[in-house]
């Protein structure tokens, strides 16, 4: 091989190394600037302290993690303890009926096609297209001592007054967070099980297989995948939700990222709000773990 | 429906001949179990509409509650229309968010090209890294940044929420690429390049046309997401006013709550249209 021409695909190499430079270094420096960088400061300054010019000082103490934990009356003890348990209460049954709920729905718009699939389609993507605040609103008047299911069963002879599931609370949050993570949940479950070739069900049905068992045996292993995902993209935001406490609990009980909120706007506590906020990323890279190990980004598009 | 399916179900209705009277246990689940999905499926699609369709109800009644009912108004349509600074939020909210979505397409198309189709040092981590604002829970985003333009002196408002936005939209331009590369035909490009194209005629008249259903699915949903965000905006958007910051305080501090109902029929019916617009014309579900 000549020098020329080695020379020649020497530049061609650099060219190629530049090309991937220019097409990977702004998206690349997007997410180290703006993920990677804000989490390492945030742990950093979960150890840091407040000053009282609202300025961070640098130090090492673990009292923002005190704080978290030990409360007045002991240890484990705190809002904020109380909060993150019943966050991930709240979370965990807004993932269990929205699994239960879609998966039946799932499976139905895998069997029907053409205007049929289209209707279905469209009822259910309709209110995952309107904007999150509008669907947790949406139950603010059907809610409450005066809200719609109320006042219709007040005047039913059944009840004598306001039946204390429809007030404002957990009922309501944990029903319009389903409502309003339903559809995460069917389309990722109706991707994996659209992937799932009928021929297989037909197979096992002749083979003299029950419903019950190719359900057990053969549909929800087959889409076991998709249903993980699920879980993580409705369990997550679920875990964080600001909004729908705020609209729907009314002060009867406060979740984690109200707690977290309140510190940081009323006392600028931003150091107590890292250390707090470091929980609610736990449970983010257990996510992040699961998806890595599940799905292929190919098929998360 | 497969034939096959439908003959399936035509048999098991009429029974084996010689077998009539006797009637299978599976045959029994099966009946139930397919009408058991239409009435769940049914009951689900009430569940999502129930509140949303209240809400349009409500958006032409006088009193705030359906009941005790007094009479029909667009008088709510008339104080939606006349609150100057809903209005003015609404059309920010729609300029961040265009935005933030045309940044991440800017960023995200050629990180998806590089990652679909070159192996380069460090790319499994890049492939890990993309999904990470899809996954970090909104608070979290939130609060991180606030730290970082805190320490960093860099103000917050709207280009601090242009930052948060934009990356918090490059999944979803990412992530369609990637996924429509993986099943594009390489044989498509290379025909046009033995044909005689340049590497540049192959990537506009080849390669993007057939990826840019894909761009501009991940644009809208990149676009929608920024638009409907509250708590990222709440911590990084400084005194700059959006959307669902004037709706939270209507709420919480029940301002001109009138607006309220009128504002999200609005948004109802601006969302169906176009998505009926958008099922019909192609199956969207290859990009959601």
């Amino acid at each position: 091989m000549s020098t020329i021409q080695q020379l020649g695909e020497a530049f061609e190499r650099r060219g190629e190394r530049a090309k991937l430079a220019l097409m990977t270094g702004p998206g690349v420096s997007w997410l180290l600037a703006l993920i990677l960088a804000p989490t390492a400061f945030l742990v950093m300054v979960s150890f840091a302290e407040v000053n009282s010019s609202y300025d961070v000082v640098w130090s090492f103490s673990v009292s923002n993690y005190r704080e978290l934990f030990v409360g007045e009356s002991g240890l484990f003890k705190t809002p904020f303890i109380d909060s993150f348990l019943l966050s991930l209460g709240i979370a965990a049954s807004t993932t269990v009926a929205t699994v239960v709920l879609a998966y039946p729905v799932a499976y139905l718009l895998t069997r029907l096609s053409g205007r049929t699939f289209k209707l279905v389609l469209f009822a259910v993507l309709v209110p995952f297209f309107t904007i999150f605040i509008v669907r947790i609103y949406s139950w603010l008047s059907l809610f409450g001592s005066e809200g719609l299911i109320n006042s219709m069963l007040v005047a039913t002879p059944l009840v004598s007054g306001p039946v204390g599931i429809f007030e404002y609370g957990l009922a309501a949050v944990v029903i319009s967070l389903t409502h309003a993570f339903f559809p995460y949940m069917l389309l990722t479950l109706y991707s994996s099980l659209e992937g799932i070739d009928y021929g297989v069900i037909e197979a096992s049905r002749d083979l003299g297989a029950t419903r019950l068992e190719i359900a057990k045996d053969v549909v929800i292993p087959l889409s076991a995948q998709g249903l993980i995902t699920g879980c993580v993209f409705v369990f997550v935001p679920a875990l964080g939700t600001f909004i729908t406490p705020q609209f729907l609990a009314r002060g009867k009980f406060t979740m984690i990222a109200e707690v977290l909120t309140a510190r940081i706007n009323e006392l600028y506590a931003i150091n107590y709000g890292a250390a707090g906020s470091l929980f609610l990323i736990i449970p983010t890279i257990i996510a992040f773990a699961i998806v890595m190990r599940t799905t292929t980004l190919e098929a998360m598009g | 429906m497969a034939d096959s399916e439908r003959h399936g179900r035509l048999s098991r209705l009429v029974g084996e001949p010689g077998q009539t009277g006797i009637v299978s246990v599976d045959r029994v689940v099966s009946a139930v179990a397919s009408y058991g999905m239409w009435a769940l499926t049914i009951g689900i699609v009430v569940f999502l509409w129930l509140p949303l369709s209240q809400i349009i109800v409500l958006s032409f009644t006088e009193s705030s509650v359906l009941f005790p009912f007094e009479g029909f108004t667009l008088q709510n349509y008339v104080i939606l229309f006349t609150n100057e600074s809903l209005l003015l939020a609404a059309r920010q909210s729609a300029f961040v968010a265009t935005t933030s979505a045309s940044v991440a397409t800017i960023l995200g198309v050629p990180l998806g090209f590089a990652i679909a189709r070159h192996e380069f040092r460090g790319r499994s981590m890049v492939r890990g890294l993309v999904i990470v604002p899809l996954l970090m829970p909104g608070i979290i985003m939130g609060i991180s940044l606030l730290i970082l333009f805190r320490i960093t002196g860099f103000p917050a408002g709207f280009f601090g929420t242009v930052l948060a936005h934009s990356v918090y939209g490059l999944p979803f331009i990412v992530l369609p690429v990637i996924a429509r590369l993986a099943v594009f035909d390489r044989k498509l490009e290379e025909g046009a390049r033995d044909l005689g194209a340049d590497g540049k005629a192959v990537v506009t008249d080849i390669t993007l046309p057939i990826i840019s259903p894909a761009i501009a699915a991940g644009f809208i949903f990149a676009w929608l997401r920024s638009f409907e965000d509250f708590i990222r905006v709440f911590f990084v958007g400084g005194t700059m006013d959006a959307l669902t910051k004037e709706m939270y305080g209507m709420v919480v501090y029940s301002q001109g709550t009138e607006a309220m109902d009128p504002m999200a029929t609005l948004i109802v019916v601006v969302v169906a249209s176009a998505l009926a617009v958008a099922i019909n014309f192609r199956d969207i579900l290859e990009y959601v």
